[in-house]
């Protein structure tokens, strides 16, 4: 039985603002495969990507160079009418403060009505949303009436609302309390639970640990990724490697040789 | 006759006329007190219109009024006994007595002066041939006239019903031209009778076109700068709707980008935003339209509608919602639009102060090289260069408001908290700030703009009048009368030589020549006219002592007046002349030519020695106070001629279609600049609660760093009052000499002196600080309220 496709791949992305003092390359050659039906955490510190490569991966942005296959789509061939219907139809956001999220005039019932309106469907999904996400019995209150908590997975409710390809989500918790963020990231892996891909972008231990994939982003690039608590390094289409921070302090000539073995392959200093 | 007249009016569908029948001859009646004037008339209806003191109207009898039956001691049943100047004798029985009337004559007797109104002579205290008008049935004037052997002179009189509109009064003056058409007609009944009787026929005469061809060409005049001022109050309603729209999209800035990820369209924002307006679009028009509808019927120019206008109005009145839904859907898709940009290099902002300034530049090149010969009409572009003067003012000095901000900033720091932080927001120029001051400006700078014309068209106008209408009355007379009486009391007589050439100059100029004390008490001097009173030029006239006429030079004329200047006509006569003084214009000047204000006697005597007769050469006008018909009655019984067409009144001048059309544009065009005006602040005074909300949490961290609630009201209050007082600085300054240029170029009548005069609005003027004070206190008092009504610790949770 073949794999199944991945939500979304980035091949050789290049992302390059435009300022007043100049250009800013915030992506430079980033690959990226999100699995579908599983968590992914993108990782980094501040300058490193992530929002760049989050605002690409919701296809709220073109890159600059490369290729971004976003369910199923390809970034590059589509208009910004393309961008928008792409939008609606198959990828949920949820933005990192939630205020940002809601509409402080309407509740909860009225929020989830409003994006399954939005999506086209007819919000059958509602209660059992607001049941996996534990609002049930907050379902006519509105959001100055929710705690942060709760907020946040209204904003994650209407935002998987329809059932989306893949739900993308900026630093979620950076403004939770760590046992609303544990409800919140259990909210979250009982999403991804069914079949829903979910990307995080965080700087939050917590919320990266409970990811099934983390992606680290160094300076525009993937520095290494984890999976299964295992550091993986990237190689790119051109054979191209990004080793990890503590192993490139060991090829301070930036030149390593190489050996194929029978049980894989070992890059030595020149020196040794 | 009579009763053809009456019989073809009412065929027509005019309604019966009043006819009156009058003896021609004058027939004296002697009184205790002298001769007096027997008028013997009469007139249908005239017994109803009178207050019988005693007696009774009756078929057989005269009423005659109470005046005369004191001085002959008549009473009812008495006769009246007097006799034609042939010596044939009249005797009339009386059957009452009546009130004598008013001189303010009832509508009934409207046009009748010269029957009923006494006239005064100057220099006497009692009238001479005072006039008698006795009222009595047709039959007893008609067998009057045949025993005096006297002419009779008739007259049907049709009124018109009270309040009649424009329509109305078309349709009416159709009617009287086929009643003329009727009269005419050889074939009819009257004009066979006229014929029979050696008469011509009856020739009606209506003041009625006239006024219809001036209401005509008022409207006609009325329309472009209407048209004018409503294309650009639609503009400006416009763009506040835009703006409206935009700053909607502001505010919702943070829910629009979280459905904009979500996929959200600019066209379905667009949509929700039309939806949202749709409410406010309607009540606005409805509103606006009632409000204008009321406005026009209160303050005109016509309390009454005519037919079609409704519709019309009906229409504009939905064409503008329309495009103000349509403003607020396109704003809020190109608002919402430039948010979801991706993927592209930023868009520069558009330099829009540079912009308006060319802008600006542009359509000042085009108001001051463009045609002149428009005749000073009221056009768009003047009207829109002191706002876009405002507004490029506005924009610039905003933009350099940071930059003063830090320049500042050390002083700043030694400020209280309150002035520190007002001054501090303002200095900081951001982009509130500017869009505060500049659409505050606007609105403020065309109230200034508006008073500005108004007030210096009221000005002009008011100098232009007394320039060409000298006095109250102004009558040129026909020909010279050798017996005629004294003039009335309270008026002089002016004379006239027009195409005179002053040399060396080689200048045609006209001469007006005056008794030099007399206009000082008949004409409407307006001070502005000259650098010294009146007085002293009727002075410098009359004690001028030489060989040389005194003259006054009113109006431009190049160059100096000095050397042997001699005023010529034609090699005719020519006269020495000396130039007494010099004025702008001098009342009786009825052109832009110069004119030369000479001492009569003087004038009189250089044309007889040049062996020419004065009275051939000079045509006399008299000018005088007060109201027309006791003078012209006066003029009439002391034998003067004249023709009553000719006559001009002051206010003749203040109907001119000209100056109607000119004071309903401005009446309009203050009224959309009150509203402009009161938008402007309201928006100003909302600008500040929104602000205020913004600030919430800012307000909140202040407070928990000691700043007192009581100095940020004050720094909140502060501040809306230097952006209203910046606003109405700049209006005040930018748009009153942007505006006081423009004056120039709108004279609504160029051909009358002086030419247009500038006056500061003071009205406006107040009205704008008082505008802005009202301002400051009403946002004041709303930011104060939002600041007590906000919870610091859900205004602090909702800002993390």
């Amino acid at each position: 039985m073949p794999p199944d496709p991945p939500a979304a791949s980035c091949e050789g992305l290049v992302r390059i603002y435009w300022s007043p003092s100049g250009e800013v390359h915030a992506l430079k050659g980033v690959d990226v495969v999100v699995p579908a039906g599983r968590v992914t955490a993108i990782t980094g510190p501040s300058g490193s990507g992530k929002s760049s490569l989050l605002r690409i991966l919701a296809a709220q942005d073109r890159p600059t160079a490369g290729r971004a296959v976003i369910a199923g789509q390809s970034l590059g061939g589509l208009s910004t009418r393309g961008l928008r219907t792409l939008r609606r139809r198959s990828i949920g956001y949820v933005f990192a403060r939630p205020a940002q999220n809601l509409s402080p005039h309407l509740t909860v019932r009225e929020h989830l009505a409003a994006a399954a309106r939005l999506r086209g469907t007819e919000g059958d999904d509602a209660a059992e949303l607001v049941d996996r996400l534990g609002l049930a019995d907050r379902v006519d209150h509105r959001p100055a009436e929710l705690s942060g908590g709760e907020q946040q997975r209204l904003a994650f409710a209407q935002a998987v609302t329809g059932r989306p390809a893949l739900l993308v989500a900026d630093e979620p918790t950076s403004e939770l309390d760590s046992r609303t963020t544990a409800d919140l990231l259990e909210a979250v892996r009982g999403l991804a639970g069914t079949g829903t891909t979910v990307v995080l972008a965080t700087h939050d231990p917590l919320a990266a640990a409970a990811a099934d994939r983390v992606v680290h982003l160094r300076s525009g690039t993937v520095a290494h990724e984890e999976v299964a608590g295992r550091r993986l390094a990237v190689i790119d289409g051109d054979g191209r490697i990004q080793l990890p921070e503590d192993a490139l302090a060991r090829f301070p000539d930036r030149r390593a040789l190489l050996e194929v073995t029978e049980d894989g392959v070992v890059l030595r200093e020149p020196g040794r | 006759m009579d009763d053809a007249v009456t019989a073809t009016a009412t065929e027509i569908g005019l309604d019966p006329p009043r006819a009156l029948v009058r003896i021609r001859d004058t027939v004296f009646i002697p009184t205790p007190e002298g001769a007096n004037r027997l008028l013997l008339f009469s007139r249908t209806g005239a017994e109803e219109n009178v207050d019988v003191l005693a007696g009774e109207a009756r078929a057989d009898a005269v009423l005659v009024p109470q005046r005369l039956a004191d001085l002959k001691g008549l009473r009812p049943g008495d006769v009246l006994t007097t006799e034609s100047s042939d010596g044939t004798p009249l005797v009339l029985p009386i059957g009452g007595v009546y009130a004598d009337l008013p001189p303010e004559l009832p509508p009934y007797w409207a046009g009748q002066e010269a029957l009923l109104t006494q006239p005064r002579y100057r220099g006497l205290d009692d009238p001479i041939y005072p006039t008698a008008a006795v009222i009595a049935p047709r039959s007893i004037v008609l067998a009057a006239a045949d025993e005096v052997e006297s002419g009779l002179f008739l007259e049907w009189f049709l009124p018109l019903a009270d309040g009649l509109d424009v329509d109305a009064a078309r349709a009416a003056a159709a009617r009287l031209d086929r009643f003329r058409s009727a009269l005419a007609s050889p074939g009819g009944d009257v004009g066979r009778q006229a014929a029979v009787a050696g008469l011509g026929p009856p020739a009606p005469q209506s003041r009625l076109p006239e006024a219809l061809r001036t209401a005509d060409r008022t409207v006609e005049l009325l329309v472009p700068p209407v048209t004018a001022v409503g294309a650009g109050g639609a503009l400006a309603a416009l763009v506040l709707v835009g703006a409206w729209a935009g700053q909607r999209v502001r505010r919702r800035e943070s829910e629009l980008r979280a459905l904009l990820v979500r996929g959200l369209s600019p066209a379905r924002a667009a949509g929700a935003a039309l939806r949202e307006a749709v409410l406010p679009v309607l009540g606005g028009t409805a509103a606006g339209s009632a409000a204008g509808w009321l406005l026009v019927r209160a303050l005109g120019p016509s309390s009454s509608l005519p037919d079609g206008v409704a519709r019309w109005a009906a229409l504009a009145a939905a064409a503008g919602a329309l495009t103000a839904l349509v403003t607020v859907a396109a704003v809020t898709a190109v608002a919402v639009g430039r948010m979801d940009v991706v993927g592209r290099r930023p868009r520069r902002t558009v330099p829009w102060v540079a912009v308006t300034a060319g802008i600006t530049v542009a359509v000042t090149a085009l108001v001051l090289t463009g045609d002149t010969d428009d005749g000073g009409d009221l056009q768009l572009l003047p009207l829109v260069l002191p706002l876009l003067a405002t507004v490029v003012a506005a924009g610039a000095l905003t933009a350099l408001l940071p930059r003063l901000g830090r320049r500042g900033r050390a002083r700043l720091g030694r400020l209280a908290p309150a002035p520190f932080l007002a001054l501090s927001r303002v200095a900081a120029g951001r982009g509130a700030v500017r869009l505060v001051v500049v659409t505050t400006a606007l609105a403020l700078g065309l109230v200034v703009q508006a008073g500005t014309l108004a007030d210096s068209a009221a000005r002009t106008v008011d100098a232009k009048a007394a320039v060409a209408a000298a006095g109250d009355v102004v009558v040129p007379l026909l020909r010279r009368v050798q017996d005629a009486g004294p003039s009335p009391e309270g008026a002089t007589i002016v004379e006239r030589a027009t195409r005179l050439t002053l040399v060396p100059q080689d200048l045609a100029v006209d001469v007006l020549a005056v008794r030099p004390p007399d206009p000082v008490d008949v004409v409407r001097w307006d001070p502005r006219l000259a650098d010294r009173p009146l007085a002293d030029l009727a002075a410098a006239l009359e004690d001028h002592r030489g060989d040389r006429v005194p003259v006054v030079v009113a109006g431009s004329v190049p160059g100096d007046l000095d050397g042997d200047l001699v005023a010529e006509f034609a090699r005719v006569y020519a006269v020495p002349v000396e130039v007494v003084g010099r004025v702008t214009a001098f009342p009786g000047q009825r052109s832009d030519v110069p004119l030369l204000v000479a001492d009569q006697d003087g004038f009189r005597a250089a044309i007889e020695a040049a062996g020419r007769d004065p009275e051939t050469f000079l045509d006399q006008e008299l000018w005088a106070r007060g109201e027309a018909a006791p003078v012209l009655g006066a003029l009439t019984a002391a034998g003067w001629s004249f023709d009553p067409d000719q006559v001009v009144t002051s206010g003749d001048f203040a109907a001119r279609p000209e100056l109607n059309a000119r004071t309903w544009s401005f009446g309009h065009l203050r009224g959309v600049a009150a509203l402009a005006g009161l938008l402007g602040l309201t928006g100003l005074a909302l600008q500040a609660v929104a602000q205020q909300r913004r600030r919430a949490a800012a307000s909140v961290l202040l407070t928990r760093m000691g700043v007192g609630a009581a100095a940020q009201r004050s720094a909140a209050a502060l501040e809306t009052g230097l952006l209203a007082g910046l606003s109405a600085v700049l209006a005040v300054a930018v748009a009153l000499p942007v505006s006081a240029l423009l004056v120039e170029l709108l004279d609504p009548v160029p051909d009358v002196l002086p030419g247009p005069l500038v006056a500061v609005p003071w009205g406006s003027l107040v009205a704008v600080v008082a505008g802005a004070a009202l301002a400051t206190v009403a946002g004041a008092v709303l930011t104060g309220r939002a600041a007590r009504q906000a919870d610091g610790g859900r205004v602090m949770r909702d800002a993390t």
